[in-house]
């Protein structure tokens, strides 16, 4: 019986059994037809009877093989349009035929890897420090600047040179998936330190967060907020003229966590933002195809195509943004404390 | 921790093969005002049947009271408890104010009335709110402002969470629209959200600490703190900007114009003796500050309502408003009000012509002439089309075509902007701007002034008493600053 509820999963399977009901139904009326005719009878009873048969395969029909077919059938049109489905690959769903199911299970377990979520997440990482420099050499000779530096009486380079090498221990040496929130805003406090030396006043940073004291202890997919602060720097506020505020600002909601990066900068134009925008819900084209990643965007593909995997496709990036007036990025995540409760596991 | 009522997750959504919604993102929280401003209608019927019905979505997830009602994955359709409050009374019509706030509300099982019981329960609700309307009050006979409040109540009753407001400024005075702000923010302080749709910022300024802008079918930004001042959007107008400025510099003001029409002593219900004069060429706004006389004085110009003889006058000469060509009116959302569906292009653009050239439903090549003419305008391709497959710019393009055709002395506006999308709305003004242009005066009646202000030379508003106060050009600076265009006053 188990065995026959297992076949049961497929179409292909349910569209044979159907048949043969069918013929069966089909059968039966035809001998019944052939036997009033002997007798020379006509029953009344007949047609409505006919005709309960007739709307209840129907119905059995429509909910059996229908139904499903056409849930199948937009999950199918979706993900060839470029959404990620994780949830949608499931395993007591129906499917088209065993082949179908097994070609779905193996995307899913592709897409499901935690071999898919490190690839993102190094892809995160410097480009230029990837697998290409010892990290402790890195270290130590910045520790060394920072001597000299000392001995030399510039603080600056000093401080400059600490901050630097803080931040990369942060993004290269450690290891874990998920940090809190507290130490993601730290990395991003000393990454706006680096940048001041650079720019000055001309540049704000400003964090804005609930009376919440929990939003702290939050767990977030490391370098998430950083790449996205890179990026609000660079494109938004840097080629503003006068003073540029980037604005970190995180609330919690019941269920999650929402952290926006804005920036007072240039903006963008309707177009660009569409598309951002349309690149970001359809992240199962960015996991699948290293091409369009090489074009630019690289941070907020990847900070939205990790949110994704680690946390599901209903999580991830959005952008806002308008032209002279400024860019938010939005990022949701479920609001957790733990990696335990995290509903699919890296 | 802040709870979120409704939120939509990369919502797209597609009518009949068309994208409507693309990567629509929006949250609203508990006990929020919130402001939604289309740059342009498009998807705005759209997300307004999500958030009622849960339709079937392309891609994308709704939460309502963090509970998933609404995925691309499932196509159970179930209402959302959300109440939308616009133009188009929701109440039972025949019923009173008590039956449809208690037991019409879906989930009333009492199956003994016991009236005097809900009257007492309902007197709290009216006093906290400070609304006098009487529980069995039918409720047809309620002023739009009562309307719109009963609703909200009934809403409130019922635990709807969100409460949508669409366009309300159209359909309340100034001071209406200040009592329900604080009847909003009341309810905001309890718990109940509101999302606030108005085509206008200065309108969402006043209410709302933050605002959604809303452009072809997309969330584009969340304005929030700083952001929310009438500078942060001026790049969208800026067209619709450049135009209005243009004009306010070319246009001459002059009151030496000839007097075209007159109203003398016009008396009615709630109208005593009203006065005015409009002259040739003129834009003039008349703002109503009560409903009831807004209603009258339209009944009286369609002719619903008869007057006495010998109150209105065109250039010194009695007339009888709906019965002259050279006094038109053009209502509002005319492109649903004053077309014919079975009639072709071309028929309705001759509709009003027969008066000045009684042979033109005779004659073919007069129809063939006006075509030849008004194409330019109006676009080759529109003559062969269905009215119900145009656009809404251009039905209203075709009534303004009719009633350019007509050649009238004074056209009569009724709310042309209501309803309308900023490109709508440019469109409209150029064709008011036209009628100027042509010697015609245009009088715009309103009960908010919208984007009349950009157009007007001179405003009467009109009290409850029907007291008249009338400010010239140079008089609009002293109008409220968070009128529409009011800044463009204050600049110069």
């Amino acid at each position: 019986m188990k065995k026959l509820h297992a076949q049961m999963r497929y179409l292909s399977n349910r569209v044979t059994a159907f048949a043969i009901l069918l013929f069966g139904v089909l059968f039966a009326i035809l001998a019944v037809c052939a036997r009033l005719n002997s007798l020379r009878r006509i029953s009344f009873w007949l047609l409505p009877i006919l005709s309960v048969t007739i709307l209840m395969l129907l119905i059995v029909g429509w909910f059996w093989i229908g139904k499903p077919y056409e849930i199948c059938e937009n999950k199918m049109r979706r993900f060839l349009d470029g959404y990620l489905m994780l949830d949608a690959v499931n395993k007591d769903e129906v499917m088209l035929t065993p082949f179908t199911y097994k070609e779905f299970d193996k995307v899913s377990r592709i897409l499901n890897s935690s071999q898919t979520v490190n690839l993102n997440k190094r892809q995160a990482q410097y480009l230029a420090l990837q697998n290409q420099i010892n990290p402790h050499f890195l270290y130590n000779t910045l520790d060394g600047i920072r001597s000299e530096a000392l001995i030399a009486g510039v603080e600056n380079v000093a401080d400059m040179t600490e901050a630097l090498a803080t931040f990369f221990r942060y993004t290269i040496s450690k290891v874990e998936n998920l940090v809190t929130v507290e130490e993601e805003l730290d990395n991003c406090n000393t990454y706006f330190k680096i940048q001041q030396y650079r720019f000055g006043n001309r540049l704000q940073l400003c964090v804005e967060t609930d009376k919440d004291e929990d939003i702290m202890h939050c767990l977030i997919p490391k370098l998430t907020l950083q790449p996205i602060l890179e990026n609000s720097i660079i494109h938004g506020t840097e080629l503003k003229i006068g003073t540029g505020v980037s604005t970190i600002h995180l609330e919690k909601t019941q269920s999650r966590l929402l952290v926006r990066v804005s920036d007072n900068g240039v903006g963008m134009d309707e177009k660009t933002l569409e598309a951002l925008n349309r690149r970001l819900g359809k992240s199962g084209e960015q996991i699948t195809n290293n091409e369009q990643e090489q074009k630019g965007g690289i941070a907020l593909y990847n900070v939205n195509n990790r949110i994704r995997l680690i946390f599901g496709e209903e999580y991830g990036l959005h952008i806002y943004s308008i032209e002279n007036v400024g860019t938010d990025v939005e990022i949701t995540i479920p609001a957790i404390t733990s990696e335990r409760e995290i509903k699919r596991g890296t | 921790m802040r709870r979120e009522i409704l939120r939509m997750e990369r919502v797209t959504y597609k009518e009949q093969g068309i994208t409507t919604l693309r990567d629509f993102e929006l949250n609203i929280f508990e006990g929020e005002i919130l402001g939604l401003l289309p740059i342009n209608a498009y998807g705005l019927q759209s997300f307004l049947r999500i958030l009622r019905r849960n339709p079937p979505l392309y891609y994308g997830y709704v939460y309502y009271m963090d509970t998933m009602v609404d995925s691309w994955q499932d196509m159970k359709r179930r209402n959302n408890r959300i109440s939308i409050i616009g133009g188009k009374s929701s109440l039972v019509d025949g019923q009173s104010v008590l039956s449809n706030i208690f037991i019409l509300r879906p989930g009333f099982r009492q199956e003994i009335l016991r009236m005097n019981l809900l009257r007492k329960q309902l007197q709290p609700f009216l006093d906290d709110i400070g609304l006098s309307v009487s529980p069995d009050t039918p409720v047809e006979k309620l002023t739009v402002f009562e309307r719109v409040v009963v609703e909200i109540l009934r809403a409130v009753v019922a635990g709807d969470h969100l409460i949508v407001l669409l366009e309300i400024s159209t359909l309340i005075n100034d001071s209406e629209i200040m009592r329900l702000h604080g009847i909003m923010k009341h309810y905001a302080d309890r718990g109940t959200s509101f999302l606030y749709i108005s085509p206008h910022f200065e309108e969402i300024l006043q209410i709302c600490d933050r605002a959604a802008i809303m452009t072809n079918g997309s969330i584009v930004k969340m304005l929030y703190g700083k952001q929310m001042n009438t500078e942060t959007l001026e790049n969208f107008e800026n067209e619709y900007d450049i135009m209005v400025r243009s004009r306010l510099n070319t246009r001459k003001h002059s009151r030496k114009r000839e007097l075209v029409f007159e109203v003398k002593n016009l008396c009615g219900e709630f109208i005593k003796n009203l006065n005015f004069q409009v002259r040739s060429g003129e834009c003039l706004v008349i703002q109503f500050e009560d409903n009831r006389i807004y209603q009258e004085f339209l009944q009286f110009i369609t002719g619903n309502k008869s007057a006495l003889k010998r109150k209105f006058f065109i250039k010194g000469k009695a007339v009888n408003p709906c019965k002259n060509q050279k006094m038109a009116v053009i209502l509002e959302q005319p492109g649903h009000t004053m077309l014919f569906n079975t009639m072709s292009y071309l028929d309705n653009l001759c509709m009003s012509l027969d008066l000045r050239v009684p042979s033109v439903w005779r004659n073919r090549n007069i129809r063939k002439s006006i075509r030849r003419e008004y194409s330019p305008i109006l676009g080759e391709e529109v003559f062969d089309k269905k009215i119900s497959s145009l656009t809404e710019i251009e039905k209203t393009e075709l009534v303004y075509a009719r009633i350019m055709l007509q050649k009238p002395k004074i056209v009569f506006c009724v709310q042309p902007f209501k309803g309308a999308d900023m490109v709508h709305r440019m469109r409209i003004w150029e064709l008011q701007e036209m009628f100027l242009s042509r010697g015609i005066s245009v009088v715009i009646l309103a009960i908010n002034m919208a984007d009349a202000l950009s157009l007007a030379d001179r405003i009467i508003r009109i009290e409850p008493n029907t007291t008249l106060i009338e400010y010239e050009r140079k008089d609009f600076n002293r109008l409220p600053m968070n009128l529409p265009w009011s800044r463009l006053y204050k600049q110069s």
